[in-house]
């Protein structure tokens, strides 16, 4: 055993004739359990910090996969939205009773509207009407293409009227420096061989 | 006690030194439990996944790709900054002077960083950096609609503001391109794609229209020439009047990106990416983006050069 190994390898101070034998073992006892107790205090407070570093290490990884699989997640419920939004607008843009009964769904779904609380059976039994007007989107996108028409035409109207002012040529032809960059600041003429390129100087010639 | 791969305690008391954690990725041949499997290359996701990490920065968790983000829109601000010191003194001669050149070349900078998004994202299979198409789209047409103003108010064409806009070709050409990118500029915005739904791709393709009236603007601005004057762009200091020519510069970064949006060439690549020949790709395409490069650097060198002037307050009449 280890108190006995200990006791073999270290040399008594405690003479057994002086002393009471039962003393002397029941206080070596002590001492070696001591000693022990503190060894494994050290040991279990290594082992605490390893798992503790795991633990952490683990839940990083955990962080980490979660959050890649709540993005694949969002991207695919996205694209599983889109596609039910575009099969639903082409089922409403389609002929006959199935586009009136589809229609008031597509309005819904195109205005990125939350879906309906009551069921599609509801829908079903509602009479089929036709939708009233374009849709939404289709007003919005008429108005963004008459605005930018708008602003084409502006544009266009300016040029000819400036036209008609100062003549096709002047509007066509320019003289030589109109509209260029005044010349008032630095002139990039210091490459070699241009006129400004730097001299060597004496010194260097000298060298 | 210590903890098990899975970091569970159990009463077997192996060393706790040698714990294993769980591999980054999840098992082979294993699908999550929601049943929905990212569709992704490796590469793809590896790197689109990193850039969903978020880490601490002031007691607050912040995503590594809105830092990214960040990095990369922060310089379209750039050619608005330049004119900042111009504008706060109302520096009239600085406006007069580079204004065209500053805010002119800082739009076409950002024309082509937002027309170059989808190229790349095509070729690298990542979708981190795609929210920075809008972002230069709106910083292009703020550059572009302070560059009209700015030319209308100063420039020393004959007639009033909308002589000075539209009293020549060029003029008219730009004019136009602002008109244009106005109602892009105000539908660039997630209400307006909601309103627009299917129609607001429609509306945006204008991008494409402004993008040939680029075209049209230089060619009409200095010719196709090299010489200083209407003709041409001025003295090239290293010896290459070419790519000084605001035309060819605009062509070179035009033709990498018109060839990778046609349809057989995108139909090539992504085939080539199924097969795994990714590096076929890219060799292919190298001597083009190689030119892009090259015709975007000059047009940043300018951008650069003209900008500081502006800034200050001491323009180059180059």
């Amino acid at each position: 055993m280890l108190l006995a190994g200990r006791s073999a390898t270290r040399p008594s101070t405690l003479a057994p004739q002086e002393r009471d034998d039962a003393d002397w073992v029941a206080r070596r006892m002590v001492l070696d359990a001591g000693a022990q107790a503190a060894r494994l205090r050290r040991q279990a407070s290594v082992r605490a910090a390893s798992i503790c570093d795991a633990a952490e290490r683990e839940a990083e990884i955990v962080w980490r996969q979660t959050s890649v699989q709540a993005a694949a997640i969002r991207e695919a419920s996205e694209r599983e939205a889109a596609r039910l939004r575009a099969t639903v607008m082409k089922l409403s843009a389609g002929p006959g009773e199935l586009g009136g009964v589809v229609a008031p769904v597509a309005r819904n779904v195109a205005g990125s509207a939350p879906p309906a609380a009551k069921p599609a059976v509801r829908l079903v039994t509602r009479p089929a009407r036709r939708p009233q007007g374009a849709p939404r989107q289709l007003v919005a996108a008429r108005v963004a293409a008459a605005a930018t028409a708008a602003l084409l035409f502006f544009a266009l109207t300016a040029a000819t009227t400036e036209v008609a002012l100062h003549g096709f040529a002047f509007f066509v032809f320019r003289s030589a420096g109109t509209g260029e960059t005044p010349s008032t600041g630095l002139q990039e003429n210091q490459g070699p061989g241009q006129p400004d390129a730097p001299r060597p100087t004496v010194a260097a010639h000298n060298r | 006690m210590t903890a098990s791969p899975a970091g569970r305690l159990t009463a077997e008391a192996p060393a706790a030194n040698d714990y294993q954690p769980v591999p980054d990725a999840p098992p082979a041949g294993k699908r999550p439990v929601d049943g929905h499997r990212p569709r992704e290359r490796a590469a793809k996701s590896r790197l689109d996944a990193w850039m969903e990490v978020d880490f601490k920065f002031g007691g607050s968790r912040i995503k590594r790709k809105a830092v990214a983000l960040i990095l990369l829109g922060a310089p379209a601000v750039t050619p608005l900054f330049f004119m900042l010191p111009a504008l706060i003194t109302l520096n009239s001669n600085t406006f007069s002077v580079s204004v065209d050149d500053t805010l002119g070349t800082g739009a076409e900078l950002c024309l082509f960083l937002c027309l170059l998004v989808t190229p790349m994202s095509l070729l690298t299979g990542q979708h981190w950096f795609v929210p920075l198409r809008r972002w230069y789209g709106i910083m292009m047409a703020c550059c572009a609609i302070g560059d009209a103003t700015a030319a209308g108010i100063t420039d020393d064409f004959a007639g009033g503001v909308f002589g000075r806009l539209a009293g020549h070709t060029f003029t008219l050409v730009g004019f136009l391109m602002v008109m244009l990118v106005i109602p892009l500029l105000l539908t660039g915005n997630p209400w307006a794609q909601r309103k627009l739904g299917r129609y607001w791709k429609r509306l945006h393709r204008l991008i494409y229209v402004i993008w040939a009236l680029l075209a049209a603007h230089l060619m009409l601005l200095e010719g196709l020439g090299f010489q200083r004057g209407t003709d041409g762009s001025g003295f090239a200091g290293d010896g290459d009047p070419a790519f000084h020519q605001r035309f060819y510069q605009y062509s070179a970064c035009s033709l990498f990106l018109l060839t990778l949006r046609l349809p057989p060439v995108k139909r090539w690549i992504v085939a080539r990416q199924k097969e795994g020949r990714n590096w076929l790709v890219w060799v292919t395409i190298a001597p083009l983006f190689a030119l892009f490069l090259f015709g975007f650097f000059f047009i940043l060198n300018e951008e650069i050069f003209k900008g500081i002037g502006s800034f200050t307050e001491h323009p180059s009449a180059e």
